[in-house]
Parts: structure tokens; C-alpha cells; sequence
């Protein structure tokens, strides 16, 4: 069952109503103790349900998410967020207690849920960018703000170039991009991937590259401070790159350090911008190789 | 003449038969009790074991309680199991299968009042907390059915000699009278 489903089934009868509504419209549902429901879709709008909902009717929807299993999910809600089955993300607030890297959430007081949704073909316009004619694969980097697409778009990538021949590896920490369940992938990631399911990015980069020999790896919301050298040594190891960070543009991406490694390190060919509405490319840039310098020109 | 001596001799041997055969059954009754209370110490006995296999698929392979629940081989997980599959959180599900898991026949069937309140301070608090809470919950459980467990044992042994022996009895009793 789809999150949309799970949802209707789960909310108050008015506010599954407003969900019923704007139907497969829907692309965050978001959930706080006390307030109204509110329903975002496709369109850019949101939409408030009449009644609020109440602190324990929220926990009760969250542990039925949850499948009633909150310890397995304890790691996952530490760091302010969970995945649902079909790959759709439920980031969490609340209180947090601990220090630094031993943060963790005892109490929730507001979800976001974010649909995930399939939408083959929906990568057609970045993959000349990939697949260019002269037949030789380029590393390309997605770039955009947070609900414009990337995921959809990363898995749809994955999709084409594995039912078109190519080995793809997906570094999927977060669950997302195949929705695993018990390592298996429950979405269509193509005939030639294969998912390193939960594991943090570096090491499942790492792991792929000695194990699977991928000629493809595909890696969502990289700009962890280890990401850049797996990236890098998977380069130098022959494989090409697809993976997608946020930044609402790329000059913004040079000021993140950890993406600037990424960028200045001639690990991707290219760079695309997504936005301002989701799977719209906004842009491309092409990297140019000066003596010792990165230069980035708009196609 | 010969003929009654004849019927009296077969009338001795067919009575001291009987009288056999009365003390052997009446043996055999006390042992089939004997048996029956036993079953408590069995059926606790596979909850202890169910209950280490619950708690690694739990808070080792970190599986979500239904399956960690369908992995165990107990019928009253299973049942739990059952009712998580249609939506419902291990505490509703538990108190959906409690009624008929009790009745005659059911896996319950044989449990008491105290085995009962262990399972029921489980399943309320089941998969409701994170891994710690839940570890310590899944302990906290073992040990209780552990003493319950040990407790239907010495119990068993008691109800074993006890009922042997009172069958033996009244089988012997039965026998001098029907001699």
C-alpha cells in the first residue's frame, strides 16, 4: 500500500477526505499536534484541513507508519526522518535530548510526509546530459532546493540506463530511491541495478565498487564529509556518476565545502539544475578543465 | 461336580484379570491428569524459547514486530501476528486473540492467571519504544516466564506423583473389590 492510502486509511475521516480530493496531486502531507492537517500538491498550492489533529491521533498515525515497530526505526527518527515502504520520506520534529552525535527524538510533535511517485520518463531531458551521442557516459551532478524532484528523477535515471544496458549500483541510505524491503527492491530501478540498501553512502560506494563492479553508480544527497573521496576513488575505478545534492544553484553548491570537493575534484562532467517547478531543468553546466582550475560553463 | 469347579477356576482367573487390568487403567487415568497439568510447563516452555528468538529478530535484525512475530514458531505469536497484519498495533491484536487463544483447545488454553499477565504486560508495551526499552521489556519478559516456567515444572513433577500414585490406589482398591 502506497503512503497516500496508508494515510487516508489512518487520518480523521475530513482531513482523509481532503486527501482523497487532490488524489495523485498529493506530494507532501504534513502533520502537526494541535493544528490542521495540511496538504500540498503538484501545483504549488496547500490546502488546511477544518478540524485540528490531535497529539495522540498524530502518535497513533506515526506508530501505525512505523508498522508499531518505533525500535526499528529509533536510528532513522534520531536523525529526523524515517522511510516508508514505497520510498516516500516522513521527516519528524519534536524534542530531542543528547549531545552532538548522540542526539535522540523522544517526543514527536509534527510530520512531514513526502510522497514518493514513480514517474518513468520523467529523466528524459537530463539524460543527453548523461548518455551523450558520441556514446561516452558523463558524471553529472543534479542540484536543487528541497521538492523539485531530485529523487524521482535519480530513479528514473537508473531505470533507463540499466533497461538500456548499463550496470547501475544505487548507494540508497536512505531507503528512497529503490524502497527495499529485505533488500529487494519494491520500486522499478531497471533489469541491471543493484541497491545497497541503508548503508551510508562512502562505504556503500565502496563495498559496490569492489563487489559488483558497477558501471553506473547512482547516489542520492551526497555532501557528507566521506561522500566526495568514495565518489572520487569510484571515478578513478572507471564508473560514471549520477547523484544529486541540495543547492539552489551552483555557485551556492561551490560554497558548501564537502560539494566544492565534489565539484573542484573532477568528479562530475556536469552539472544540472532542477527547478523552479519539479523536473524542470533549469540548467546545465559543462566543466572545463583549466591548468589546475575548474571552470563551469552553462550549455 | 467337574463342571462348576471348572466354572469357579475360569470365574478366579477372569476376576484376577479384571483386577489387572482395573489397577492398570486406573494407573493410566492418574498419569493422563498427571499429563495435562504438564502442559503448562510445555507450553511455557516454547514461549521462553519463542520469546529469545522474538527478541533477536527484534533488537538484533531490527525486523518490525509482525514479522519477528511470524519468524517465532509459538501458535499465540502467530495469531498476534495475524491480527498485525490486518492493521492493528501487537497490543490490539493481542487482546483480539486473548479470548479465543484461552478457550478450550486454544494455545492458552492451558496457561493460568500469572502466565497471562506476563503476556499481557508484553504485548501492551511491544514495539511501542526504541531499542533499549525494547530489549529491556523482552528480559524483563524472559525472566518472568522463565520463573513461571520453572515454577509448572516442580508443579508438574508434584501433580505427576501425586496422580500416579492416587490412581494406583484406587486401581488397587477398585481390584480388592472386584476380587
Amino acid at each position: 500500500m502506497g503512503a497516500l492510502d496508508r494515510l487516508k486509511a489512518l487520518l480523521p475521516e475530513e482531513a482523509a477526505a481532503l486527501l482523497a480530493r487532490h488524489g495523485a496531486a498529493v506530494t507532501q502531507v504534513r502533520l502537526r499536534a494541535g493544528r490542521p492537517v495540511q496538504v500540498e500538491t503538484d501545483r504549488g498550492g496547500s490546502a488546511l484541513s477544518a478540524a485540528s489533529l490531535e497529539q495522540a491521533a498524530l502518535g497513533g498515525i506515526l506508530s501505525a507508519l512505523m508498522e508499531y515497530s518505533v525500535y526499528a526505526r529509533q536510528e532513522e527518527l534520531d536523525r529526523g526522518y524515517f522511510t516508508l515502504d514505497d520510498g516516500s520520506r516522513v521527516g519528524v520534529c519534536g524534542r530531542m535530548v543528547g549531545e552532538d552525535a548522540r542526539v535522540r527524538m523522544t517526543g514527536i510533535g509534527s510530520a512531514c510526509v513526502r510522497v514518493a511517485r514513480p514517474l518513468a520518463g520523467c529523466a528524459d531531458g537530463i539524460l543527453p546530459f548523461i548518455l551523450p551521442p558520441d556514446g561516452r557516459a558523463r558524471s553529472v551532478l543534479l542540484l536543487s532546493p528541497p521538492g523539485m524532484g531530485k529523487t524521482t528523477m535519480l530513479r528514473d535515471v537508473a531505470r533507463q540506463l540499466s533497461d538500456g544496458g548499463l550496470c547501475v549500483g544505487i548507494a540508497d541510505e536512505r531507503h528512497e530511491l529503490a524502497a527495499c524491503h529485505m533488500g529487494v527492491p519494491t520500486l522499478d530501478v531497471g533489469l541491471r541495478t543493484d541497491v545497497m540498501d541503508g548503508c551510508p553512502k562512502a562505504l556503500a560506494i565502496a563495498r559496490m565498487i569492489r563487489g559488483m563492479s558497477p558501471q553506473v553508480i547512482v547516489a542520492d544527497e551526497i555532501g557528507g564529509a566521506d561522500d566526495a573521496g568514495a565518489l572520487a576513488d569510484a571515478v578513478r575505478c572507471g564508473a560514471v556518476i549520477v547523484a544529486s545534492a541540495h543547492a539552489h544553484g551552483l555557485a551556492a553548491a561551490l560554497a558548501r565545502p564537502n560539494l566544492r570537493s565534489v565539484l573542484d575534484g573532477g568528479i562530475v562532467d556536469a552539472v544540472a539544475l532542477l527547478g523552479p517547478r519539479p523536473g524542470l531543468v533549469q540548467g546545465v553546466w559543462h566543466r572545463q578543465q583549466g591548468e589546475g582550475v575548474t571552470a563551469w560553463r552553462r550549455a | 461336580m467337574a463342571q462348576t469347579t471348572g466354572r469357579g477356576g475360569d470365574s478366579l482367573e477372569t476376576r484376577i484379570a479384571l483386577a489387572v487390568c482395573v489397577v492398570l487403567g486406573s494407573t493410566l487415568c492418574g498419569k493422563a491428569a498427571a499429563d495435562a497439568t504438564r502442559r503448562r510447563y510445555r507450553v511455557l516452555a516454547m514461549l521462553a524459547e519463542d520469546l529469545q528468538t522474538l527478541r533477536i529478530h527484534m533488537t538484533g535484525m531490527l525486523q518490525p514486530v509482525q514479522c519477528a512475530l511470524e519468524s517465532a514458531g509459538c501458535p499465540l505469536m502467530k495469531r498476534v501476528a495475524e491480527g498485525m497484519r490486518e492493521g492493528h498495533s501487537a497490543a490490539e491484536a493481542w487482546q483480539a486473540a486473548r479470548g479465543s487463544a484461552m478457550r478450550r483447545g486454544g494455545p492458552a488454553d492451558a496457561l493460568a492467571a500469572d502466565d497471562l499477565a506476563a503476556l499481557d504486560a508484553l504485548f501492551s508495551q511491544l514495539g511501542q519504544s526504541g531499542r533499549e526499552e525494547q530489549e529491556a521489556l523482552l528480559g524483563a519478559t524472559l525472566e518472568t516466564v522463565g520463573r513461571l516456567r520453572d515454577g509448572a515444572l516442580k508443579k508438574a513433577g508434584e501433580a505427576d506423583r501425586l496422580y500416579v500414585s492416587l490412581g494406583f490406589l484406587v486401581g488397587l482398591m477398585l481390584a480388592l473389590i472386584v476380587i
